[in-house]
């Protein structure tokens, strides 16, 4: 078993096979003999989204290795049970990526990225600031220039 | 909770990690959300490029995009083939060309400021690429691995050639198609290509008339032949399409010894070969060399024997069974084939085979029974991909809807297509259109697709190994 400290100082214990799914706890683990005794600190993971990383690792840790993709990528989720565990609020899909991101499990972070992207597809630039709460920093000129030099869409 | 995604805290990579799942149209609003958004997607914007004869086209070059594209493009395509004529209307073309013209110059000057990373490039039907331009091209283009050019006024120099192995040493595939109608490969420039351009995996010389019958010549791309030094995979996919065609177009002279050709091309390289392409080679081929790939090349996966009168019921029923790993194979317009042939094949249910074109030439109706067509459909167990040609809507139909039912069973329904091309249109762009094709199936059927095209051989098969290639590297 290793055990685990949230940013906010919650204690979790798990397997080795799910702290495995993460890149970043597996070398820790390898590394360091006693993590069984001594907790491993996440400082950059609160407790809720430890939760529910804990929940996703848990739930593929018997997945197979998948092959790389051929072909195009696609955004869509296929999976059933990964649709429903992205149905959570903005806040904590921006915090989970980020998390997915520092303990490198790329599966998450490619099915967070992904459900940020399908949010993405079929909006105009207003939504998207006001969907991502960001400001414009560009002069109406620069935005003209922009436009005017990248405003080809390939045939589809 | 609202969250600010442009505040510091953001990593750059993530929001890398959330556009490279976005198509081009899809990515083009997100380059106006802010400056941060903006210089993370513009190289992921201009990534792949495809220019061909639509309506942006007229506004592309003149402006300032090129330059971006040029910073940024790893994948350039340059086409201008009409969607919906089968045959090239030249006074089109030449007024096409004038406008081409500069912009070709405007292009060369562009990648001569700016130092590319281009690493394909592919001109289809461009009139004004001369071989001088082609090699101006190359010169800065020191990173290409890939080079297509099908229909552009080029004409073949052995010096040009050995010019442009110099530039771009790194030349992992050559597709020469019909170039320069007077204009074709002989035994020297080939000897020449396969000597100077030691990385060389792919090769397509359309259009040739070669006849040296001396196995010596493909030795240099032999894999771990003394001759090569650096172990390299050496020349694995191969495209003889029209085959002597020019000499009995042109009245050429020529020794034709053929049987010796294929024999010393297959000894040598035939057990590297993945990809065999030798689609019209009219008298130049005959049964025996079929036999001889049989026994020279078991690892072939992709064989292309469209329009050759020699391929028979009985060439099929020897052949199939002997190419155990065969996945593309393209029958198409090879119109002696009978219905004996689709029992053959039933019968044996090759296990690999997921593209099959059998798309016939000629007459009203189809030369195959339902009966057998369905049947050998549902013997060929990753069948997901056939061309067909006059063939009743009912039967096309029956084998769309059991092929689409058996896909979402076990395969992944994203890179399925079941491809139904109308008599007259034997070849399609399957690489460039596949996604119209998957988003609307009733378009699709009814065959009123304009993403179907006429092409060349050479293209089709092409395009095809863009996909095959995509597979199994």
């Amino acid at each position: 078993m290793v055990k685990l400290t949230s940013s906010d100082g919650q204690e979790f214990t798990i397997s080795k096979e799910v702290a495995y799914q993460s890149v970043l706890l597996k070398n820790m683990i390898e590394d360091v003999l006693d993590s069984e005794e001594n907790p491993i600190p996440l400082p950059n993971v609160s407790g809720p989204i430890l939760v529910k990383v804990i929940e996703y690792a848990t739930h593929h840790k018997d997945d197979p290795v998948k092959p790389p993709v051929d072909g195009p990528r696609t955004s869509e989720i296929v999976d059933e049970w990964d649709k429903e565990f992205m149905n959570i609020d903005q806040g904590s899909l921006y915090e989970l990526i980020l998390a997915a991101n520092y303990l490198d499990i790329k599966d998450l972070l490619d099915l967070g990225c992904k459900t940020v992207a399908n949010m993405i597809k079929g909006k105009k630039v207003e939504e998207l600031r006001k969907l991502f709460n960001i400001q414009n920093d560009f002069t109406p000129e620069e935005e003209e220039q922009i436009k005017k030099e990248n405003a080809w869409c390939e045939e589809h | 909770m609202m969250i600010n995604w442009s505040s510091k805290t953001i990593p750059l990579e993530i929001i890398f990690h959330i556009c490279k799942w976005l198509k081009r149209s899809e990515l083009y609003p997100c380059l106006l959300i802010n400056k941060q958004w903006h210089s993370i997607i513009l190289p992921l914007y201009w990534k792949n490029i495809r220019i061909s004869n639509n309506k942006q086209w007229t506004n592309f070059i003149c402006s300032t995009a090129i330059g971006k594209g040029v910073e940024f493009t790893r994948n350039f395509s340059f086409s201008d083939i009409k969607e919906t004529s089968s045959s090239l209307n030249i006074y089109e073309y030449k007024s096409l060309d004038f406008i081409i013209d500069s912009r070709l110059n405007r292009f060369v000057k562009l990648i001569e400021r700016n130092n590319t990373n281009l690493n394909s490039l592919e001109f289809i039907g461009i009139r004004s690429l001369t071989e001088k331009k082609l090699l101006e091209i190359c010169k800065y283009c020191p990173r290409l691995e890939g080079l297509y050019i099908h229909q552009c006024g080029i004409n073949y120099y052995v010096k040009d050639f050995e010019k442009i192995a110099n530039y771009c040493r790194n030349l992992k595939k050559l597709h020469l198609g019909r170039n320069s109608t007077a204009s074709f490969i002989s035994d020297i420039l080939l000897k020449t290509i396969l000597l100077y351009f030691k990385e060389l995996n792919e090769l397509t010389i359309s259009f040739s008339t070669i006849t040296d019958a001396s196995s010596n010549i493909w030795n240099y791309t032999k894999k771990d032949n003394a001759l090569n030094q650096n172990k390299q995979k050496g020349l694995t996919w191969l495209s003889l399409s029209e085959l002597g065609y020019p000499m009995e177009l042109f009245n050429l002279p020529g020794n034709i010894s053929n049987d010796l050709f294929w024999k010393g091309m297959l000894q040598s390289i035939g057990s590297q070969l993945m990809a065999l392409d030798i689609s019209a080679c009219g008298r130049f081929l005959n049964e025996q060399v079929i036999y001889q790939i049989e026994e020279t090349c078991p690892n072939l996966m992709a064989l292309n024997l469209s329009a050759n009168y020699f391929v028979k019921d009985d060439v099929l029923k020897h052949l199939i069974p002997k190419l155990t790993h065969l996945c593309h194979l393209h029958l198409c317009a090879c119109n002696l084939l009978t219905d004996k042939a689709l029992e053959y094949i039933g019968d044996y249910g090759p296990a690999e085979l997921q593209f099959l074109g059998l798309c016939m030439r000629g007459g009203s109706s189809s030369k195959f029974s339902e009966q057998n067509l369905y049947r050998m459909v549902t013997k060929c167990p990753k069948l997901k991909n056939i061309s067909l040609g006059p063939e009743n809507q009912d039967i096309k139909d029956k084998i769309y809807n059991y092929l689409k039912n058996r896909s979402e069973q076990y395969l992944n329904r994203e890179d399925f297509t079941v491809v139904i091309v109308e008599d007259g249109h034997h070849y399609k762009s399957n690489h460039q259109n596949s996604n119209n094709l998957k988003k609307d199936d009733s378009n699709n059927k009814k065959n009123k697709s304009p993403s179907l095209r006429s092409l060349h051989p050479f293209h089709c098969f092409c395009k095809e190994s863009f996909l095959f290639h995509n597979y199994y590297n």
